[in-house]
Formats: structure tokens, sequence, C-alpha cells
């Protein structure tokens, strides 16, 4: 096990900076998700972190050495990468003892420490076969297995689970999670998929255009996040944004206003949104946050044309339409919801999210 | 015949077999050359397309009133030397341009392409100073070291489009496992890349066995000849042709490229298309 620690990291590629002062400390053991849409630069973190990338401009410790300089093979680090990476002309054996094999390891230590973590990973039938012969899911675990086997101090993932189809995804991602609790490595893990990200880190890192914009644990993201981005990218469906919604203050309290929508401001959030009172600001809505309601007074009701219904099972995603803008609501499957009609919703109020509307921080 | 079979039968097996044909026909000719006695070759009235009576003359002149043999170990030599040589230069250029991204790599594989456009018309004069201050001047080595001027360009650009089609993870992987460069590179890359460097070993073999100019340039006594200067300078006297010798060498010629290309054809496709089939 090992720490990680990344001090004003920086990597430029001519002059397109890709990761842009980068600081984190990754705890002993911690599983840590790098998270954010294609080109924000956490796979160049996750590869500067494993040597292959070099640092324009920091510092990088793994246990306290620092490692700017330090080869690859030096990190004692293994990484899982998205394509499996497996070496096609050797057997699954081959593929799991190659790196023992460069350490010098002796040949009944290597077939001793394949063995076991070919059981652990249920691969053990497979041992003499090529690449080619197994599926998409086997080679994953291959991939797994020739890092485990190593036993370095770091696992880097590197959206190792993309080519997997959609079932066998979330059962990897289970089989990965336990195993990460049975091992215990100190893991990073790159992933453009947010549901991946909530699932199976400690703590989460949301990056975008190479800089860092939150660092927390998942729910803490989910609910408080710090500005407009990560809410619209952390959860599922996305978030509802409203924008030029206006703060009123009404005596001691506070209203957020816009056609068709008049939202009391929760106790909590009062203080904070109070010097916005006259201005303009975004309102952010999760779907799920959006409830059918049967009174019309209740604080937060709101009437709604709906537009689409879709249920989905547990839920019915419902799109409707308020003063010209369209929100995505999560109801109940109990509802007898029908297109070209009238909903009542209610907000749920201490839920709601405030963003500046120039600097889309999050307000509160 | 259903309507699918035929349709298949029109757009497939018609056009293959008469490809086949236009292919096959100029072996065809030299074998039936080879073995029709002058008489026959030269009697108008006959079929030309069929062998009337079978001959052995041809044969006989080939190989034993001339130095063929000899000129066929010689041509082996030379371009299994050639090859040999353009290979393993060519591997180790193909991979430092294409996975060691230096300053400069991208014009360097440039230049060695642009090398491969300049024609050995032009070159062979420049090269025939080489070779003689060298002391190389009639000596079959000189044609093993001015085969791979062509060879490596073009061996190099074949393997930089194979190499470019291994995943770099691959690479990336080993290097975090603890492997050196060269480890990774006879362990992995060549291992990966053997149906590339096949099919421009087969390549170089192809282009050296055929190569003429040079080796008319630079080779002068008859005991060092290559099969295609050796038949055409020994077997054209003025304006005689002695057709009968000359196709059975042409044929005995092409034999063994022949036979390289039909052992390796399949990785030779797999080559030629660079994939890398997980």
């Amino acid at each position: 096990m090992a720490e990680v620690v990344l001090k004003n990291v920086g990597k430029k590629f001519g002059d397109v900076v890709a990761v842009d002062d980068f600081s984190l400390t990754i705890r002993h053991g911690e599983f840590m998700v790098f998270v954010g849409p294609s080109g924000c630069g956490k796979t160049t973190t996750l590869r500067m972190i494993a040597g292959l990338e070099d640092i324009t401009s920091g510092e990088i410790f793994i246990d306290d050495r620092k490692v700017n300089h330090v080869p690859p093979k030096d990190r004692d680090i293994a990484m899982v990468f998205q394509n499996y990476a497996l070496y096609p002309h050797m057997s699954v054996y081959q593929n799991m003892a190659f790196g023992l094999k460069l350490k010098k390891v002796p040949k009944d230590e290597i077939d001793r420490r394949v063995g076991e973590t070919a059981a652990m990973l249920g691969i053990l039938d497979f041992l003499k076969r090529k690449p080619k012969e197994l599926s998409g899911g086997q080679r994953q675990r291959v991939a797994l297995g020739r890092a485990i086997v190593r036993t370095p101090k770091v696992y880097l993932f590197d959206e190792p689970l993309s080519n997997l189809d959609a079932k066998l995804r979330v059962q990897m991602r289970l089989e990965l999670k336990k195993l990460h609790e049975q091992i215990g490595t100190t893991s990073i893990y790159v992933t453009h998929d947010q549901i991946e990200a909530m699932t199976m880190g400690d703590r989460i890192v949301v990056m975008k255009d190479g800089r860092v914009q939150q660092v927390g644990e998942p729910l803490e993201i989910y609910m408080h996040p710090v500005n407009r981005f990560v809410a619209g990218f952390i959860g599922s469906p996305t978030m509802n944004f409203i924008e030029g919604v206006r703060v009123e203050k009404e005596g001691e309290d506070l209203f957020v206003i816009t056609e068709g929508l008049r939202l009391p401001v929760a106790a909590e959030k009062r203080e904070a949104l109070a010097p916005y009172a006259g201005r303009e600001i975004t309102l952010g809505v999760r779907p799920e946050d959006l409830s059918e309601t049967e009174f019309p007074d209740a604080p937060g009701a709101f009437t709604a044309f709906v537009e689409v219904v879709q249920p989905v099972g547990n839920q019915i995603y419902v799109d409707v339409r308020v003063g010209g803008r369209d929100l995505l609501a999560s109801i109940s499957p109990q509802s007898r919801v029908k297109t070209k009609q009238d909903i009542l919703l209610k907000a749920r109020l201490e839920n709601l999210h405030f963003f500046d509307a120039d600097t889309e921080e999050a307000i509160g | 015949m259903p309507q699918k079979q035929r349709e298949k039968f029109f757009r497939f097996y018609l056009p293959l077999f008469l490809f086949l044909v236009f292919l096959l026909f100029p072996f065809y000719w030299m074998f039936a050359t080879t073995f029709k006695s002058d008489v026959e070759l030269y009697n108008l009235k006959l079929n030309p397309f069929l062998i009337h009576t079978w001959s052995l003359a041809n044969l006989k002149h080939l190989f034993f009133e001339t130095r063929f043999l000899r000129w066929l170990y010689n041509t082996f030599f030379v371009a299994i030397t050639s090859t040999v040589i353009s290979l393993s230069a060519s591997l180790l250029a193909a991979y430092g341009i294409q996975r060691i991204r230096f300053k400069g790599s991208n014009l360097m594989g440039i230049g060695i392409f642009f090398c491969y456009l300049v024609p050995p018309t032009i070159l062979f004069i420049p090269l025939a100073t080489m070779i003689f201050k060298l002391h190389l001047w009639d000596s079959l080595w000189a044609l093993s070291l001015i085969y791979p001027t062509f060879l490596i360009p073009f061996c190099t650009w074949l393997l930089m489009g194979y190499f470019n089609s291994i995943p770099k993870e691959l690479e990336e992987c080993a290097m975090m496992d603890g492997a050196s460069r060269m480890w990774i590179f006879w362990r992995v890359i060549i291992p990966l890349s053997l149906p590339g460097i096949l099919s421009a070993g087969i390549f170089a073999f192809t282009l050296s066995w055929n190569e003429y100019l040079y080796a008319l340039t630079f080779i002068s006594s008859s005991l060092k000849k290559t099969v295609s200067v050796g038949l055409v300078t020994e077997l054209v006297r003025g304006d005689v042709y002695h057709w009968g010798p000359l196709m059975a060498g042409a044929l005995f010629g092409s034999v063994p490229v022949a036979l390289v290309y039909s052992f390796f054809v399949e990785y030779y496709v797999a080559g030629i298309t660079g994939a890398l089939k997980e």
C-alpha cells in the first residue's frame, strides 16, 4: 500500500495545456476515481503517475519518494488498460507471469502466485489459452490478474471496463470493488462514466479542461456540487438547469422566480442567496427532486405540461414544459401521468441548487 | 442453376477464371517453349499453344552449356544477404521512427521514403564510383550492399505501417512490468510483427531476385552474374535469341520466387493489411 501525492502537477503538449496545477493526496488503500468528459486530462494525469508521460511542472510522490524522473518500471505500479493490452502471442499464464519473470522471481513462486491470482479471478481454467480465445470479460480478468499478481504499491486503471457490454460492466464493477476490499491496495481509476465513479470511488476527482473541479466522496459531490459543471456531470439523469431565474425578497422570505415557477428558498440557503436579491441566477434541480403532488398550495408546487412519458420500471421520466422551458422529472411508477396533460409537480426545496449566472459557481 | 449460384458464378468464378488465365498464361508459354524442339518452335504451321514432340534439348543447353546453376546460386546469395541486411536495418529504423518519437522522427520517415523515389538510373553512376573505391567491382558483395539502398526505404515504410498497428499499450505495459526497450523489441514487437517482417522479407527477396540494372552494371564476369543478367547477356547473342533456353531459364528462375510466395501467402496478406487481430 502506498500514498500518492501530486503537487501542482502540470502537463503541456506544445502550447496545449492538458493538465493544469493538479494537487491531490491519495491515501493509503484508497480507491480514487478520476472522472470527467473526454479530453479533460484524467488519463494524462494517470499516465504521469505511471511515468508514461513526462511531467511539465510540479511533483509526484509515491510513498514519500519523488518519482518525477523515475522510469515506470521502478515505480512499483501496475496498470490495467482499456484495451487490456494482453500480449497476443503469449498464453494467459505467460501474460500473468511476464512481470514476475522479469523480476527474476523463482519459477515455483511464479507458479504459486499466478495460480492463486487466477483462482481468485476465476480464470484458472484458461491459463493455457491465448487471449484471442477468450471473451471480453475473461480478457479483462486476465489483465487484472496480470496487475494483481505483481503485488505492486499502486494500481492504475485506465477506463478498464469501457470495452465491455453494459451488463458485464455492472458485474465487473462489483467484482473490482470486492477485489479492492479484499486486497486493499491504493488504486487510481480513470473513467468518463459518472455512475462507475459514484459506485466505485472512495473519493472522486471531477475534472474538466485539465483542471480539478471538485474532490470529495461520491455523495458529497452529488449533494453539494461546487459548480454548474460538476452538478451537470454527476447524477443521472442530469440536473435540470433553469437560467435567468430572479431572486426576490419578500419580507423575511426569499423566492426564486421565473415564468410559471415561484419557489421559496429553503432556510439553510437563505443567507447565502440573500446578496443576490434582485439579480438573476441559474437554478438547478435534479429530476429525482421533482415529484408529483396533489396539493397545489404546497411549498414548491407548480403546474407543468407533460410532453413525453418514459417509464423505465422503477421510475417514470417525464419531460415537462414550464413557462417555455423543458424540464425532466423522475416520478413514482405508480403515477397515472399521461402526455399532453397538465401535471402538478413539487420540488424538494432543500435540494435546490443555485449557481452564479456569471461564474457558474454554486451559491451556498 | 439457382439464381444465387448463377450470380456467384458470373460475379466471382468467371472473373477469377479469366484472371487466372491471364496470369498463368506467361508461365504456360515459358513451359511450352522450354519443352519444344527448335524445329517445332519455328514451324509456323503448327499450333503454337501445344507441344507436339517433347524435347529436353533446351534444358540441356541451359544447364550444361551455360553457367545457369552458378547464376542461380549467385542470385540466391545476393537476394538472401541483401534481404537480411535490409530487414535488420529496417526493423530498427522503423521501430525507432514509429515508437521512439524523437525530434525529427517524422522528417526522417519522410526522408527515407524519398530515398526510395530516386530511380536507379540516376544512382548507378555515383554508386559505381563508390563500389570501385571499395574494391567491390565485379563482386557479389557489391550487389548485396547496393540492393539495400532501395530495399531499406521500402521495408522501413512497410514495417512502420505494421508497427503502427501494434497497440502502444502493449509496450507501455511491458515497460511497467520492468522490461527494457530492447527486451520489448525482441520479445513483444518482433513476435507480433512476424507477418509484417515476412512480407517485407518476401518483397525484398523478390526485388533483389529480379533486379537487373545494378547487376548488369556492377558485374562483368560470367561466373558472377545473376540469373536475370546472365540469361539476357549470354542467351541473346547479337540479334539471335535462343528462345528455348531463354524460356527454360525464365521458368526455372521464377520458380523459387513463386515457391516463396506460395509458402507465405497468408502471412504476406496479413503483413500488407497490417492487421494485428486479437
